[in-house]
C-alpha cells in the first residue's frame, strides 16, 4: 500500500524532449544535430538586428542618422558601440551558441556513425565537413567583429554545468590557426563541387564555401598569395572544378526569390515562407524571414535612411529618352536602391506606384540635381511639403525600404502584408565578391600588371564584374534597369575608368566593391582591411569605436567570465 | 500505477523507521488499552456516593446548545448534550466537578456538591481560546498553540461578500500582504518575499489536501487559519516556506436531527472604476503634439495637428471620443449560493452550489464561476469516514490587446479625434481598423495606438478552467487515544484557453486565427496518519506520525491555425491554413515522513516538536531528500498561581509567551526535470520545408540542485485584558532563506547566455506583527474593534555576486534591481535634477574631460544625475551606468482596521485596509506627459516647460525624446501609500417572529460598499499594484518586479445588495 521511495520520486525522463545521451543513434538523427547548427544562420541573419546588422547588413559607411532617428536608444547604442548594449552582446552570444551547436553535432556524429550501420564513413565525412565549415564560419565572424585576442575556443560541447562555463580567451595566432584548420578540414571532407551538385542540399555548406572563406581569412591577414591561391580555385576559366563551378549571371537575380542558389551563389542563408512544416517536432511555425533593412519604425518614425547623396558614388551618364535628356545610372543602382528617381511606374500586386514614392528622399538633393518635385505626392496623395525627408509609401508604419536588395517587393506597401519581411535568400558568399577579392590579391602581389586580357591581372577580374553590370537584366521588373529596354549600359571598362579618374587599380577595386556589393555587408570588412575606418567616421561626432570597426567584448561577458580580462 | 505499487527497494530505511514508530505508538498505547479495558471507571480505592445527574446547557439567550462536552473532571467519563441541550451522566461522584466545554464558548466547571440537576448557561468566548484550530494533520485548542497561527474570523468574513478567499484575507490579519493582480487571484505574501526565483504564493490546503490555489467558494468556508512560522508550517515542509493557508470547508449542521437546514444567499450589485484620468481633448493634444514635432529639426506634425494649429486657430469641433469611458463600464456582479446541510447522530452532510458572475469594469472582460460541493462525515462506533467533493468551473475573458500594450494604455494612447466606429457602425465597422482608409487611420493623427474597443471586440481570449477535487478519509480509533487515519485526495484540473481573433480589413488584424491550448493536471496525495493522545495527570501528550506520498502529472496540447473566412469560426475544424500543434507532459512526485510531538502540562507549558523528511523528484539522485526540524514552546503565564494577584489588581487577564524555531524546505521555485538534460528542436528552413534539427539545451540544467531552506524564528506574546474583552497579540519573526535557488547567468562564450539555477542565495525577512481586538456587549448593543499592523524588513543577504534586473518595459530593459545588501526588487533608474532652463546650463553640465554630459538636451529637458566612476570622476554622457536606486516597492508597514457592531438585528461592518511607505513605478507617466510621440496625453502635458512657462516639473515637448526624458527615473516614482475603506456593510436581520411566521429561521438583508473611499497620493487609476506587468518588452517575475504600473487592471468600487435566508 505504500509507494516506493527513491524510485517513486525519480522522474528523470522528460517526455517533452529527447535525451541527448541516447538520441543520436542514427544518421538521420546526427543530421538533426547538424541542422540545429545551421539554424543559427537563420536566427541571426533573419530575426535580429543589432551591431552586426547595422555594420554588416545595413549600409555600412552609409549610415545616416535622420533627425527623426535622433535619440533613438538602440541607435545610440550602436553608434557608440556600448559594451553594455544588446547590439554588442547579441552577436557575441549568438555566435558562441552556434558554436556550441556545432560542437554538439561533432561530438555526437561519430557516436551515431558507430551505432548505425547505414551511416557510412563517406556520409560522416560530408557531415563533419559541414560542421567544420560552420564552426569556422562562426569563429571567423567572432574573429572579424570582436578583438582578435578575446575569442574563447572550444572543440567540444559544454555539457557539465558549473565546471567549464568559464574559459580564458586564446591568442590571436591560436584563433587564426583554429579557424584555418577548421576550414581546411572542411575543404578536405566536403564533397567535390558546388551546392548545385545533384542530391546535395543547396543550403548546405560546400567545398567552395570553405575555400572562399579560407581565402578571406588569408586576405584579411593580407597574406595575398595564400588568399589568391584559394580564390583562384573558384573562378571561371582558371578554377579547379573540384572546388565547384561558378559563373556570373544576371546581377539582379542575386536579390530575387527566383535567383536563389544560382550559379553565383557560394553560400547562402535560406529564407522562405514555410507555414506547414512537413515534419514538425515542437518547432512551431517555421516562417523565416529576413528583415534587416527596416528597424521597427514606429508611427511616422524613422528608418535607415537611404542616403540618396550616395548615388553620386555610382557612375551615371545621360541618354536621350523620349526626346529628353535623362540621367541614367549604373544599372546596379536600380537593383540596389528603392526610390531612384527615374519616374517609372512599378506595379506592385494590384497597385501601381511610382518608384519615387518608395524610400526616403532628401528634398535638397533633388533640388541640387535639378529635379522638379513640385508635383510629387506622397503615397496617400498628399503633396510633399515641409520636411527634408519624406516617409513615402503610404499609411503604414513601415515607411519604406532603404535598399532594394532582398526587399520583398511583392509585399511593399500593400495592406495585409508586412513589407519588412522578405523571404529572399541572403547571399553570404557570392562569386563577384570573390572575383574582386582575387583582383585585390593580384593588385597587391603585382600592382604593375594592368593588362586587361591577362587573367593574372586584377584588371581582368574587375572588368568581368563591370561587363556583367552593363548587361541588361532579365530578371523581374527589367524595365527598371534600363531606360531603354534592350540597350546595354554605358559603364566604361576598368582601364578607361582608372584613366578618367586617375585611379590606381586598388582604387578602382575599392570603387567596384562599393557599388557591386552595396548594402551586402562587404563594406565594413573592406574598410577594416584597408584601414579606412578612421577616415570614414571623420566628422561624425560621437561615433566612438568606429575607427577600428570592431565591437567591444560585451560587458555581460566581462561580468560573467572572470578569465576574460 | 504508482499508487498501488509496493515496489520497495532494500535501502528505503525510512519506511522501516515509519513502521517501527507505528509499532512503538501502539506499544505505548497497550497498557492504556489494558487499564482502560479492565476498569474504565476506577478512580482509586476510595468509594464515594455516586448519582445520576441531568441538566440542560443553554446560551446567554436561553437557546439550547447541542454538542456541549460534559466531562467529570479528572476522568474520561463524559457525554455530549443532545439536540435540545440536555445531558445525563450516571455514576458521578457527589464531590466531583463537571467540566462543560464547547467551541466558541468559555469553558465552565461546576461542582456537583450533591446536586441531581445542573443547568448551565455558557458564555461566548470572545477570543475563542477553546476554539479548536486546524494545524495540519491535526487540531489544537487555540489556547494551546505554541506557534504563529492566525485564525481568520470567518464569521466576520461571511458578512462581507467577497469574490475569493485571498481578497477576504486582505487586511484581516497581520503579516499577510494581499495585493490585487491583473484579473486573477490576488497576490499573497506571508512575512515577506523569501525567494527571487519563483513565486511567493503560500500553500493552500483545503480540507487537508494541498491545492494549487484558493479554489473554494468563500461561502463554503467553515474555518481558515494562516500558518506563518516554521513550527506551524513545517508540517507542510516541502511547500510551506511561503506560509500555509489552511481552509476547512463546512460540514453539516442541523437544528433538528434529520431535518435539513437550507440557506440561500444572494447578492447583486455594480462595480465601476473609482477614478479616471484627466486626458487632453483633441485641440489640447494637437497643441502639444504640434509643438513636440516642431521641436525637431524638420519634424512634421501630424496632419490633423497642423490643420488645427495652423489653419483652425487651435480649435477642433469634430468628434471627441473619450476612450476611457468607452473602455470602462459599470459592470454587474451577481452571486447566488444555496446550501443544504444536516445530520443525524451517525453523521452529517453539506451540499452547496454557487454561481458567481462579474461583468468587469473593462468591457468584454466577464468572469463567471460555478461551483458545487458535497461534504459529509459519518461515524460508526470506532470508525469514522467522510469525503469532500467539489467541482468548480470558471470562465473569463482577458483584456489583452495584440500590440503588446495593455488595454488601459491603449485607451490612454488613442487620440480623441478618432471615432470608435466607422460610418457603418456595424459589427466590425470600427474606425482605424481599415488602414487603407485615411479617414479613419490613426496615422492621420500620427500614431499607431489601436482602437482598443475594436481589439476587445474582435479578439476573444477565453480561459476555461475546470477543477475537480475529491478527498475521502477513513479514521479508526484503534484504542482510546490512538487513531489511524488515511486520507486520499485527487485533484484534476483542466485548463483550456481559446484565443480567437476575427480578421478585419486593414492591417491591424489581418488574419482570422484560432489557437487553443489545453493543460490538464492530475494530482493525487495519500496521507496515512497515526495519532496518539494521552493524558497522565496534568501531562498531555500527543504524538503524530504521517507518511505522505504525492504524484502530479501535467499533460498539455495546443493547436492553432488560420482561416480565410471572416464569420465566427472559433472551432479548430474550421481552420484552413497555418496549422500547428504541440504538446508535452511532465510528472513530479514527493514522499514525506513527518512526526510531531505535542506536550502540554496543565495548559501552562506547551512544547511542540516537528520533524519532516521530504523527498522530491525535482532533484537529482543524492539531492532528493531534505530533513526539516522545528520546535516551539509556549508558556501560559497567566495560568500560574503567582499571577493571580496581578490579574486581580490589573486589567490583565491573560498572558502567553511563545517561541518557535525551525527549518522549512522549498522545492517550489524549480520545475520538473530541473536537472535533466534535454534536446530542443531547432529547425532549418530549406526554402520549401522545415528540416528538423535538434540541439542540446541542457546548459542551464543543474544536476547539483538541492532544497532551498528557510530558517525561521518566531517570538510572540498573547495578552488578554478586561476578562479578555481586549486581546492583543504581538509577534516578532526572523526568517532567513538559505541555499536559495538563484538563477545565475553564465557567460555567452560558454554557448549559452541563459541562467543556471544554483543554491547560492540568502534573503532575510524580519518583522513585527501586532493585532488587537476589543469586543464589548452593552445590552442589545455589541461591538468589536480590531486592528492589525505588520512591518517587514527585507534584505537580500547573498546573491553570489549577481544582480537580478527585471521589470522591463518599452523604455528600458529593466526597471528593478535585486542585489545583496538591499531589499528585493528595488526600482532602479535615473535620478533627475530638475529641468535645464537655459542652453548655458546644458553647456556647463560637462564631465571631467569638459565634454557635455547631455549633448542632446535643450532647455526644458530633464537634467540627469551623473554617477561618479570608480575614480570618483564624472566621465561620459549620461547613460546606463548612471542609474541608481530610485525607489522601494516594499511597504514600511501594512495595516487593517475593522469595526463591527450589532444592535437589535442591525449589523454594521466597517473595514479599512492600508499600506504605508511603499513606492510605485508609475510608467503611465510616460503616457500622460511623455510627449515623445503623438499619442494622447494627460492634462499635465499642458503645463509642460516652455520658454514662458518655466516654473514646472513637466519637461518640454519634443518628439523622439532626444534627451531621453522618458528614461525610467525618479520622475516615475510615486508614494504608493493608501488607506482604503475596503468594505462597509450594513445588514439587518429580520426579527425571528416575522421570519418564523413565514416558516423561515433567519433572514438578513444587507448592503455593501467596496472600496468606497481611497486616500492616496498616487495619481493614476489605482495604487493597489501587485506583481505582474503588461506592456511591450514586459519582463520579470512576481518576486523581483512588483509595483510597476503600466495600465494595471484597477480595483473597482462596488455597491452590492444582498439577502441571506435560512430555513
Amino acid at each position: 500500500m505504500v509507494s516506493c521511495t527513491e524510485s517513486f520520486i525519480t522522474r528523470d525522463f522528460d517526455k517533452g524532449s529527447y535525451d541527448p545521451g541516447s538520441f543520436f543513434t542514427t544518421k538521420a538523427r546526427a543530421d538533426q544535430a547538424l541542422v540545429g547548427a545551421y539554424t543559427y544562420l537563420q536566427n541571426q541573419y533573419g530575426q535580429t538586428w543589432g551591431g552586426v546588422h547595422v555594420m554588416h547588413m545595413a549600409l555600412s559607411d552609409d549610415l545616416y542618422e535622420t533627425p527623426k532617428a535622433a535619440g533613438f536608444s538602440p541607435w545610440n547604442n550602436i553608434i557608440n558601440f556600448r559594451i553594455n548594449a544588446n547590439d554588442t552582446n547579441d552577436p557575441w552570444n549568438s555566435w558562441y551558441a552556434a558554436i556550441q551547436r556545432v560542437n554538439t553535432a561533432l561530438d555526437n556524429m561519430k557516436l551515431a556513425q558507430a551505432a548505425d550501420p547505414a551511416f557510412t564513413k563517406a556520409d560522416l565525412d560530408v557531415m563533419e565537413g559541414q560542421a567544420y565549415f560552420l564552426r569556422g564560419f562562426y569563429y571567423y565572424s567572432l574573429f572579424d567583429y570582436y578583438p582578435k585576442d578575446k575569442i574563447v575556443l572550444r572543440t567540444t560541447q559544454v555539457l557539465n554545468p558549473g565546471e567549464n562555463y568559464i574559459k580564458a580567451p586564446s591568442t590571436e595566432a591560436e584563433t587564426f590557426a583554429f579557424i584555418e584548420a577548421d576550414l581546411k578540414k572542411a575543404q578536405e571532407l566536403l564533397v567535390k563541387g558546388t551546392n548545385t551538385t545533384s542530391g546535395y542540399d543547396k543550403w548546405r555548406a560546400s567545398r567552395g564555401a570553405a575555400t572562399a572563406l579560407l581565402g578571406k581569412l588569408y586576405l584579411n591577414k593580407k597574406d595575398y598569395a595564400k588568399a589568391a591561391a584559394e580564390f583562384k580555385k573558384l573562378l571561371p576559366g582558371v578554377g579547379d572544378a573540384a572546388y565547384g563551378t561558378y559563373a556570373l549571371g544576371d546581377y539582379r537575380a542575386n536579390f530575387t526569390l527566383a535567383g536563389a542558389n544560382n550559379s553565383e551563389a557560394i553560400f547562402e542563408v535560406e529564407f522562405a515562407n514555410v507555414t506547414t512544416p512537413s515534419n514538425q517536432r515542437g518547432g512551431g511555425n517555421q516562417n523565416w524571414s529576413f528583415n534587416d533593412h527596416n528597424a521597427w519604425a514606429g508611427m511616422l518614425g524613422w528608418n535607415f535612411a537611404v542616403p540618396t547623396y550616395k548615388l553620386d558614388d555610382f557612375e551615371k551618364w545621360t541618354e536621350t529618352i523620349d526626346g529628353k535628356p535623362t540621367t541614367v545610372y549604373d544599372y546596379r543602382v536600380y537593383a540596389s536602391f528603392l526610390g531612384v528617381p527615374n519616374g517609372i511606374n512599378l506595379t506592385l500586386g494590384t497597385r501601381t506606384v511610382n518608384w519615387i514614392e518608395q524610400g526616403w528622399f532628401k528634398k535638397e538633393w533633388y533640388a541640387a540635381n535639378g529635379i522638379d518635385i513640385t508635383n510629387l505626392k506622397t503615397g496617400n496623395d498628399k503633396p510633399m511639403t515641409g520636411a527634408s525627408y519624406y516617409v513615402i509609401g503610404g499609411l503604414d508604419s513601415y515607411g519604406s525600404f532603404g535598399i532594394r536588395k532582398r526587399a520583398n517587393e511583392s509585399n511593399i506597401n500593400l495592406p495585409n502584408n508586412d513589407p519588412t519581411s522578405t523571404v529572399i535568400n541572403l547571399r553570404l558568399l557570392r562569386l563577384s565578391d570573390i572575383m574582386l577579392n582575387y583582383a585585390e590579391c593580384l593588385a597587391n602581389i603585382n600592382s604593375s600588371n594592368l593588362t586587361a586580357t591577362d587573367v593574372n591581372s586584377g584588371v581582368y577580374w574587375v572588368d568581368m564584374v563591370r561587363i556583367r553590370a552593363n548587361n541588361v537584366m532579365t530578371g523581374d521588373q527589367s524595365h527598371l534597369y534600363s531606360a531603354r529596354p534592350g540597350v546595354k549600359g554605358q559603364l566604361p571598362l576598368t582601364t578607361p575608368l582608372m584613366a578618367s579618374k586617375s585611379w590606381t587599380l586598388m582604387q578602382a577595386i575599392e570603387h567596384e566593391r562599393y557599388v557591386e556589393g552595396y548594402g551586402e555587408g562587404w563594406r565594413r570588412e573592406d574598410l577594416k582591411r584597408w584601414q579606412k575606418g578612421a577616415s570614414f567616421v571623420k566628422g561624425k561626432s560621437g561615433w566612438t569605436g568606429w575607427q577600428s570597426l570592431i565591437l567591444p567584448v560585451p560587458q555581460q561577458e566581462l561580468d560573467r567570465n572572470s578569465l576574460m580580462k | 500505477m504508482y499508487l498501488m505499487s509496493f515496489c520497495c527497494k532494500k535501502n528505503h530505511y525510512l519506511l522501516k523507521v515509519f513502521t517501527t514508530i507505528s509499532f512503538v505508538l501502539i506499544l505505548i498505547a497497550s497498557p492504556t488499552i489494558n487499564s482502560l479495558g479492565a476498569n474504565p471507571t476506577a478512580s482509586g480505592s476510595e468509594t464515594l456516593q455516586q448519582s445520576t445527574i441531568t441538566g440542560k446547557v443553554a446560551d446567554a439567550n436561553g437557546q439550547a446548545i447541542p454538542g456541549v462536552s460534559v466531562v467529570v473532571k479528572g476522568t474520561t467519563q463524559g457525554t455530549i448534550t443532545s439536540v435540545d441541550g440536555n445531558f445525563t451522566l450516571t455514576n458521578v461522584p457527589s464531590n466531583g466537578t463537571l467540566q462543560f466545554s464547547f467551541v466558541g464558548m468559555l469553558s465552565q466547571e461546576v461542582a456537583v456538591s450533591g446536586q441531581k440537576t445542573i443547568n448551565v448557561t455558557m458564555q461566548d468566548d470572545v477570543i475563542g481560546l477553546d476554539e479548536v484550530v486546524a494545524i495540519g494533520y491535526g487540531t489544537q485548542k487555540k489556547r494551546d498553540l505554541a506557534s504563529a497561527v492566525t485564525v481568520i474570523n470567518t464569521e466576520e468574513m461571511s458578512k462581507q461578500p467577497v469574490a475569493n478567499v485571498a481578497t477576504a484575507l486582505q487586511g484581516l490579519a497581520p503579516g499577510i500582504q494581499v495585493t490585487a493582480t491583473r484579473g486573477g487571484d490576488p497576490d499573497i505574501v506571508i512575512r515577506g518575499i523569501g525567494t527571487t526565483t519563483g513565486n511567493n504564493n503560500p500553500l493552500y490546503v483545503i480540507d487537508g489536501i494541498p491545492s494549487g490555489g484558493s479554489y473554494v467558494n468563500p461561502s463554503d468556508i467553515e474555518s481558515m487559519q494562516v500558518l506563518k512560522d516554521a513550527a506551524s508550517t513545517a508540517i507542510y515542509g516541502s511547500r510551506g516556506a511561503n506560509g500555509v493557508i489552511l481552509i476547512t470547508t463546512k460540514s453539516g449542521k442541523s437544528a433538528k436531527i434529520g431535518v435539513p437546514k437550507v440557506s440561500i444567499s444572494s447578492y447583486y450589485g455594480f462595480e465601476e472604476p473609482w477614478k479616471l484620468l484627466d486626458l487632453t481633448n483633441t485641440a489640447e493634444w494637437a497643441s502639444v503634439v504640434y509643438a513636440s514635432n516642431k521641436a525637431v529639426t524638420g519634424g512634421t506634425p501630424p496632419a490633423l495637428a497642423t490643420w488645427i494649429v495652423e489653419q483652425n486657430g487651435g480649435k477642433f469641433k469634430g468628434p471627441e471620443t473619450d476612450w476611457q469611458s468607452e473602455l470602462f463600464q459599470s459592470g454587474a456582479i451577481t452571486n447566488n449560493v444555496v446550501n443544504v446541510s444536516g445530520g443525524t447522530d451517525a453523521g452529517n452532510y453539506f451540499f452547496s452550489a454557487e454561481q458567481y458572475k462579474q461583468e468587469g469594469i473593462i468591457i468584454l472582460t466577464p468572469n463567471e464561476r460555478l461551483s458545487v460541493r458535497m461534504n459529509s462525515n459519518w461515524k460508526s462506533n470506532k470508525f469514522s469516514f467522510g469525503e469532500n467533493i467539489s467541482f468548480t468551473y470558471n470562465q473569463n475573458r482577458s483584456e489583452v490587446v495584440p500590440d503588446g500594450r495593455s488595454a488601459i494604455q491603449s485607451a490612454m494612447n488613442n487620440t480623441p479625434n478618432l471615432p470608435v466606429y466607422d460610418a457603418t457602425k456595424q459589427p466590425g465597422g470600427f474606425a482605424d481598423f481599415n488602414w487603407t482608409n485615411p479617414d479613419y487611420s490613426p496615422y492621420a493623427s500620427g500614431h499607431d495606438a489601436g482602437n482598443v474597443i475594436a481589439y476587445l471586440s474582435r479578439i476573444k481570449n477565453m480561459n476555461y478552467n475546470k477543477r475537480f477535487m475529491a478527498s475521502a478519509y477513513g479514521e479508526y480509533q484503534i484504542i482510546n487515544g490512538l487513531t489511524f487515519r488515511s486520507t486520499f485526495g485527487i485533484t484534476s484540473t483542466d485548463n483550456n484557453t481559446r484565443n480567437f481573433t476575427l480578421a478585419t480589413a486593414g492591417q491591424r488584424l489581418p488574419n482570422t486565427t484560432l489557437s487553443e491550448s489545453n493543460s490538464w493536471t492530475y494530482n493525487w496525495i495519500w496521507d496515512q496518519t497515526l495519532n496518539y493522545s494521552k493524558q497522565i495527570g496534568q501531562h498531555n501528550f500527543n504524538l503524530m506520525g504521517t507518511y505522505s506520498s504525492e504524484y502530479s502529472k501535467n499533460h498539455n496540447f495546443n493547436a492553432s491555425g488560420q482561416s480565410i473566412q471572416t464569420e465566427v469560426n472559433d472551432v479548430l475544424s474550421k481552420v484552413e491554413s497555418n496549422f500547428a500543434v504541440g504538446g508535452g507532459e511532465s510528472e513530479t512526485s514527493r514522499i514525506s515522513y513527518l512526526g510531531r510531538l505535542t506536550y502540554n502540562y496543565a495548559g501552562k507549558y506547551i512544547l511542540v516538536a516537528n520533524v519532516r523528511r521530504d523527498g522530491s523528484s525535482k532533484f537529482n539522485t543524492g539531492s532528493k531528500w531534505g530533513t526539516f526540524p522545528s520546535a516551539s514552546v509556549a508558556w501560559n503565564i497567566s495560568e500560574e498561581s503567582f499571577m493571580d494577584d496581578l490579574k486581580a489588581s490589573t486589567p490583565m487577564s491573560r498572558m502567553k509567551l511563545r517561541g518557535s524555531y525551525g527549518l522549512v524546505g522549498n522545492d517550489g521555485p524549480i520545475g520538473a526535470y530541473s536537472y535533466v538534460p534535454v534536446l530542443s528542436a531547432s529547425n532549418y528552413n530549406n526554402g520549401t520545408a522545415g528540416i528538423v534539427g535538434q540541439t542540446v539545451s541542457n546548459l542551464t540544467k543543474n544536476p547539483n540542485l538541492k532544497w532551498e531552506k528557510s530558517e525561521q524564528l518566531d517570538l510572540g506574546t498573547e495578552l488578554g485584558f478586561f476578562k479578555n474583552a481586549l486581546s492583543v497579540e504581538v509577534d516578532f519573526y526572523n526568517k532567513k532563506t538559505k541555499d536559495m535557488l538563484v538563477n545565475i547567468p553564465i557567460p555567452g562564450s560558454s554557448g549559452s547566455s541563459a541562467s543556471i539555477t544554483r543554491n547560492v542565495g540568502s534573503i532575510l525577512n524580519r518583522g513585527w506583527e501586532f493585532q488587537a481586538t476589543y469586543r464589548k456587549s452593552l445590552g442589545d448593543f455589541s461591538y468589536s474593534i480590531g486592528a492589525n499592523l505588520s512591518t517587514n524588513y527585507n534584505e537580500v543577504l547573498d546573491l553570489a555576486g549577481q544582480v537580478i534586473s527585471a521589470g522591463g518595459s518599452e523604455f528600458a530593459s529593466s526597471s528593478t534591481r535585486t542585489e545583496a545588501g538591499r531589499p528585493i526588487g528595488q526600482f532602479y533608474g535615473y535620478k533627475t535634477l530638475g529641468l535645464f532652463q537655459t542652453q548655458a546650463e546644458i553647456d556647463a553640465y560637462v564631465d571631467a574631460n569638459g565634454l557635455k554630459m547631455q549633448p542632446n538636451a535643450a532647455p526644458g529637458d530633464i537634467k540627469f544625475y551623473k554617477k561618479p566612476n570608480a575614480e570618483g570622476k564624472l566621465v561620459g554622457v549620461i547613460g546606463a551606468t548612471d542609474m541608481v536606486y530610485i525607489g522601494d516597492p516594499n511597504p514600511d508597514f501594512t495595516y487593517g482596521v475593522n469595526l463591527s457592531a450589532d444592535y437589535k438585528g442591525l449589523d454594521l461592518t466597517v473595514f479599512f485596509q492600508g499600506v504605508q511607505g511603499n513606492d510605485l513605478l508609475g510608467i503611465l507617466t510616460a503616457w500622460t506627459e511623455g510627449m515623445h510621440n503623438n499619442f494622447n496625453l494627460g492634462k499635465n502635458a499642458l503645463n509642460r516647460w516652455t520658454p514662458t512657462n518655466t516654473n514646472t516639473t513637466v519637461p518640454r515637448a519634443v518628439r523622439g525624446d532626444p534627451n531621453k526624458n522618458t528614461n525610467i527615473s525618479d520622475r516615475y516614482i510615486y508614494d504608493g501609500s493608501y488607506l482604503r475603506l475596503k468594505n462597509l456593510t450594513v445588514g439587518y436581520t429580520l426579527p425571528k417572529a416575522w421570519v418564523n411566521y413565514v416558516k423561515l429561521s433567519n433572514v438578513r438583508v444587507y448592503a455593501t460598499g467596496r472600496n468606497l473611499l481611497t486616500f492616496t497620493k498616487y495619481p493614476f487609476y489605482d495604487p493597489e499594484i501587485g506583481s505582474g506587468y503588461v506592456g511591450l518588452s514586459a519582463s520579470g517575475n512576481s518576486s523581483t518586479a512588483r509595483g510597476i504600473d503600466n495600465g494595471y487592471y484597477p480595483q473597482a468600487r462596488a455597491i452590492l445588495m444582498g439577502i441571506q435566508i435560512d430555513f
